[in-house]
This record gives structure tokens, sequence and C-alpha cells, in this order.
């Protein structure tokens, strides 16, 4: 008797990790053609169940079946064919693993970050419109959700923004609190502008203003985020006007400096007047820090700095998101290994059945009752322990999944 | 049964502190922004046992025990503590409570050796008058400690942000505007206390004709140029004549001049006002 799952799970896949661009883009699995490729990896033989990940930077397919080997060469047949090299491969466990990783955002390309969960969502949702999923695949996915949730409830992984427009968000932050009484003003409309006004946006800022040397263009970035517009004339009564001034305009010279501070009788807050400079070269020059009504100003440097603080602290989080996975990953093979204890448990139930009648049979009349009880019950004892035996030696534990990940634990990974 | 109590909780309040400042000290390098139940629980058994020290010594002693220094030093911690908690309560800064409990903690240990080693401070009955002197003047001067507080944290977190440092300060002190608000709120509330206290005070030392007394005499001197600095930075906002970083700077300096009015005070000689006069 066997307590081992009868099916194997492989994980197949390439990512920012492995593969540059161009493989990632061979590999890749366009929405469109998601159902048919669902149901071309299903029809193959000797595969059970099967779903897809693919997003700009990962591509990776998830095989249930009987045989392991046959799972692999299939994935490696279909999807990845010729790019070996660049792909990883992980069975069981290490599988299972690496889902929850993938879906706590550990192999991302920000760390941490939460798109990956919707992602992984999505792709369940289009194998199970395909009708390519079962008990298991849906199961582990589920189980690889609420293990990213609960990576991102439990630590900090996700904590503090990594990219130079919601850094700017932060450090605004740190001075001024509230966003709802604040107001800033962008100059600037191109991508980076609009990046920004859409953080401030998403924090509740009070008035955003957009200008920009070219005002249709400031006016089309104001309408999708519900700002006003001014013209570049003004910049120095608009920016007297307002709490916070984000430059991200191409000049070839700075646009704010302390003489148009001065000369514009720009008046002092309770708070410094916070300059944000994400432009390159310069468009707010250094002398702004200078002028007597109090500014204090962040360039690229400053940005980067806030940027590489919160990249470490999230890394900082990965042995407490190793140690969730592990544990995660230990109950999800538990589980599997109790679902596929369950006809075990039937074969069990029949065998004791046939030993009581077999007792039964060979009682005869004056059968010592309690001599013949005894019997019976080292009969059974012995078929139970023998199952419990085995099963025990098969049953994973958190050291048996450490060992089976070694070298894959993001603990242990230089 | 009232006096074990009384002292019980005089024993008991430094270790309290000292519980809070370590719960506090703990959040802030945590980061924590949401206010569980143990920092409460911390937070109203230290309020209590305050209580009910200053209810039991008023009992046994038929006076509120304020007037000699541990029971001032005890006063004005309770003083920190308390208007932390409601700053806290109103929603304003929650970092801020570690830089206020640990400097309580101070005083509260203070207090007590000095109580262990004299516990039959002599206090005279002086009557009402006299004790919201006391009272408004230790409420005035906990507002302007605290708003000087706030005034030395602003600076370091203005500091480090200009110097482009985000470590520890950067991420876990309360923001500038916060800073600020607390720091004119406080300022403004000690302000009035203490045009109360020190008004107050003056009519009372010519009332009594208190040896010593004189307009020139440097704790009243110190006092009036406290007070008029404080109220220079709790000015309205429409007159408002220091900005952020100027009115931090100068709640610092009001800080520095506090403390060592109290400590003048408790020196004899130095002036004609002492503690337990």
């Amino acid at each position: 008797m066997t307590v081992v799952p009868d099916s194997a799970l492989v994980l197949v896949g390439v990512s920012h990790e492995s593969a540059g661009l161009d493989i990632r883009q061979r590999c890749a699995v366009e929405k469109t053609g998601l159902e048919a490729a669902l149901r071309e990896l299903r029809d193959r033989s000797g595969v059970d169940e099967v779903c897809i990940v693919s997003t700009c930077n990962r591509t990776e397919v998830l095989l249930i079946g009987p045989d392991a080997s046959v799972l692999e060469a299939t994935a490696r047949e279909t999807r990845f064919s010729g790019v070996d090299s660049e792909i990883y491969v992980h069975h069981g466990a290490a599988a299972v693993f690496h889902l929850f990783g993938v879906c706590s955002g550990l192999h991302s390309m920000v760390l941490g970050e939460s798109e990956i969960q919707a992602q992984v969502k999505d792709a369940l949702g289009a194998a199970q419109a395909a009708g390519t999923t079962g008990p298991w695949m849906e199961s582990l996915f589920q189980h690889a959700l609420k293990t990213g949730k609960r990576v991102r409830t439990e630590t900090a992984i996700s904590s503090g923004n990594v990219s130079v427009a919601s850094a700017a968000v932060d450090l605004i932050a740190r001075v001024h609190g509230r966003f709802d009484r604040v107001s800033a003003l962008i100059v600037g409309a191109g991508e980076t502008g609009v990046r920004v006004g859409t953080h401030l946006r998403a924090r509740g800022i009070g008035r955003l203003t957009f200008t920009n040397r070219t005002l249709a263009r400031a006016e089309a970035a104001a309408r999708d985020l519900g700002a006003e517009v001014v013209p570049f004339d003004a910049l120095a009564p608009e920016i007297d006007r307002h709490d916070v001034v984000v430059a991200c305009v191409e000049a070839e010279r700075p646009v704010i400096d302390k003489a148009l501070l001065d000369g514009a009788r720009v008046r002092r807050g309770d708070v410094p007047k916070v300059f944000i400079d994400v432009s390159v070269p310069r468009a707010v020059a250094v002398d702004v820090r200078d002028w007597k009504g109090d500014g204090m100003l962040f360039d690229l440097d400053a940005l980067d700095a806030v940027v590489a603080r919160n990249r470490d602290a999230r890394k900082a989080e990965l042995g407490k998101v190793d140690a969730i996975l592990l544990e995660e990953t230990r109950k999800h093979l538990g589980v599997r290994a109790y679902a596929a204890m369950a006809p075990a448990l039937t074969t069990l139930g029949d065998r004791f059945e046939e030993i009581r009648l077999e007792w039964l049979a060979k009682r005869g009349a004056g059968t010592d009752i309690d001599a013949a009880s005894r019997d019976l019950a080292n009969r059974l004892l012995a078929v139970a322990l023998a199952s419990v035996k085995e099963g025990a030696r098969l049953m994973t534990s958190v050291e048996a999944v450490r060992k089976t990940l070694r070298g894959q634990s993001w603990k242990e990974t230089p | 049964m009232i006096d074990v109590v009384t002292s019980l909780a005089g024993v008991l309040l430094p270790v309290a502190l000292f519980g809070c400042s370590m719960r506090f000290a703990d959040e802030f390098r945590k980061g924590t922004s949401a206010t569980s139940d143990r920092r409460t629980t911390w937070v109203a058994a230290t309020l209590f046992l305050y209580v009910v020290f200053f209810s039991g010594a008023a009992w046994m002693r038929g006076a509120p025990p304020f007037s000699g220094v541990a029971g001032f030093l005890t006063l004005l911690g309770f003083y920190l503590f308390a208007i932390q908690a409601v700053v806290e309560r109103l929603g304003g800064a929650k970092p801020l409570a570690v830089f206020v409990a640990v400097p309580a903690f101070l005083l509260e240990t203070t207090a007590a050796a000095m109580r262990a080693s004299a516990p039959l401070e002599e206090t005279a009955k002086r009557g009402l008058l006299f004790t919201v002197h006391i009272v408004t003047i230790a409420g005035s001067s906990a507002c302007l400690l605290l708003a000087g507080a706030c005034g030395i944290l602003y600076l370091v977190l203005d500091r480090s942000m200009r110097k482009g440092t985000f470590g520890v300060v950067f991420g876990g002190l309360p923001d500038l505007a916060e800073l600020g608000a607390t720091l004119r709120g406080t300022a403004r509330v000690g302000f009035v206390l203490m045009t109360v206290g020190y008004n107050l005070g003056i009519w009372l030392a010519h009332d009594e004709k208190t040896t010593g007394f004189r307009y020139t005499d440097p704790t009243v001197l110190l006092t009036f140029a406290v007070w008029l600095l404080f109220g220079v930075i709790a000015a309205p906002s429409r007159i408002r004549l220091l900005g952020g970083r100027t009115a931090a700077r100068a709640a610092a300096g009001g800080l520095l001049v506090i403390v060592v009015l109290i400590v003048m005070s408790a020196i004899p000689g130095i002036s004609f006002h002492r503690f337990t006069s």
C-alpha cells in the first residue's frame, strides 16, 4: 500500500532571471492563443492538468500527470523547443515552492511587486475556462494566491516604493504628511510628469497643476488626471501658489533657480517648499537650496537613494518570506498527501472488513471471546501499523522540504 | 492602607514608564502605525498609577504633593506623558511617544530616588492659588518641553532629508508638517498656561512678600524670556513671525532654557524661587 500521490507536478519556464528578452518573447503565449496552447498541451498523452503563466517577464508551464519525465519532455518539445539552456525545470515540492515564490513577487523584476498576483489569478482563470485544470492544479493555484497574500500581509516585502516617480511621492509625504491639503505643480507633461501626477492623484493630492512649454500637451495630461493647466510663462507666480514643484522637463539650462524665486517674491511657508527634479540635465538649479524662503531640493541622486533604501528594506524581509514559503509548501504537500491517501484509506477499510469476516467465520461455538477479540485487534493493528509506517516514511516535513529545496531557498541564495 | 497603595504606585511608576519606553521604542524601530491593544493598556495603566499616586499623596498630606522637587518632577513627567497621549489620541504624531516616555521615565526615576532618600518631604500648605500656580507652571513647562522635543526632531529630520541620508530617522519620525503642527499646538497651550502661572506667581510673591523677590531675579527674567519666545512661536498663522525651521530652532533653544530654569529653582542660593519655599 502506498500514500504517495500517484501524479507528478512539473514546472518548466523562462523568465527575466534566466533568459533575455528575445527568448522570452519567443516562448511567450499571447492571450489570444492561450486557450489553444493549453488544450494542445492537455491533449498530449500523459498530461492530466495544465496551466500557463505568461507575463512580459516570464512564461511558465505547469503540468500534472502520472510521469514527471513525460511531462518535462512534453513541455520542452512544445513551448520551449530550442531554448534548453535558458529554461528552468522544477519537480514536485520545488515546483510548488517556486510558484509560491512567484506569487509572492520574489521572482519579479521589482522585488515584492503585487501585479503578479493578479496575473497568476488570470492564468488560473484562463486554464479553468479552457477546462485544462483539475483538483490539484486548482488547489495549488489557490494556495499560491493565498500564500502571496500572506507574504505581503506578514512581511514588508511590498513596502516602500521602488520607482523614481513613487519615491518622489514618498519624499513629499515625509514633508507634508497628508496630501489632501497639498498643492503640486508639475513642470513638464511628458511620461515622467504624468507618472508622478498619477502617483500624486492616487495619494489624494489636494490640487494638481500641469505646466508645459507646449500647452496642448499639458492639457492632455491634465485632462486624464483631473488637474489644472497654467501657462509656462506664469511659472514663478505658480511656484508661489503651490507647496510642491516637480520638474520633469528637458532643458539645456535650469528653468527654476534662486533668482526666479527671489524675483517673484515667492513666500515662505510653514514647512519647506519641496522641489523635486527628475530631469537630466537639471531643471532646478542647486542654488534653490540657498533660497531664503526655505526650499528643499531633491534631485535624481536623492530619489535613487530613497529607492535603494526601500529596495534594501524589501531584501531584508527575504528570510521571513522564505520561512513562510517553506511552511506553506509543507502544508500544501501535506494536504496533497492526505488527498492521495483517500484511496489507500478505502483499501484499508476493505481489508479490515475482510479480516473481520474471516475472524467471524473462524469463530466457532465455545470460542474464548477474550482471546478471539485480542486476536482480531492484533490483526487489524498489524495492517494499520504497516500503513502508518509507510505513510510516515513518505510524508513530508519542513526539514524534508528544506532538503529538497536546498539551493533554491531564498535564504540560502547568495 | 492608603500610604501603602501610594508608596506602591510611586515605586511602580518608573517601572510602568520603562515598560512604555520599551514598547514605544520597539514600535518606533518597526515603524508600526497601528495602535495595538497592548500599547493602550500600558498607557492607561501608567496614567492610572499617576492618578493613584497623586490622589493618595494629597489625601495623606492634606495638600497636593507638588511643591517639593520630587513632586514637581513627577507632575512634569505626568504632564509630558498625558499631553503626548492626548496628542496621539487626536491623531497626532505617534512616533513621538518614545521621545516622551524616556524623559518621563528618567524624571520619575529621579523623583522616586529622591522620595526613597527623603520620604518625609516637607511641604508647606499654601492654599489653592499656590497649587494653581504650580499646576499651571508644570503644565506649561511640559508643553514647552514637548514643543522643544518636536523642534529638535524637526531639525534632525530636516537635516537628514537635506543631506540625503534616508535611514531610520527618515523612516521613523513623523513628517515635518506634523512635527511643526504639534510644536505650534503644544507651544500655544504652554503659552496660555504659562501666562496664568507666571502672573499668579508674581502676584503671590508680592502678596506674600516672599523673601528676596525682585523683578530682576534670574528665574523671573528667564521665565519671561521663555514666555515671550513661545508666544512668538505660537503666533497664529495670519501673523506668523517664524517659519517652520526657525520656529523649530527657537523651540529647541526654549527647551534648554526651561531645563536651566528647573535646575536653578532646585539649587538654593541662585534665585529667590525654591521648590519647597
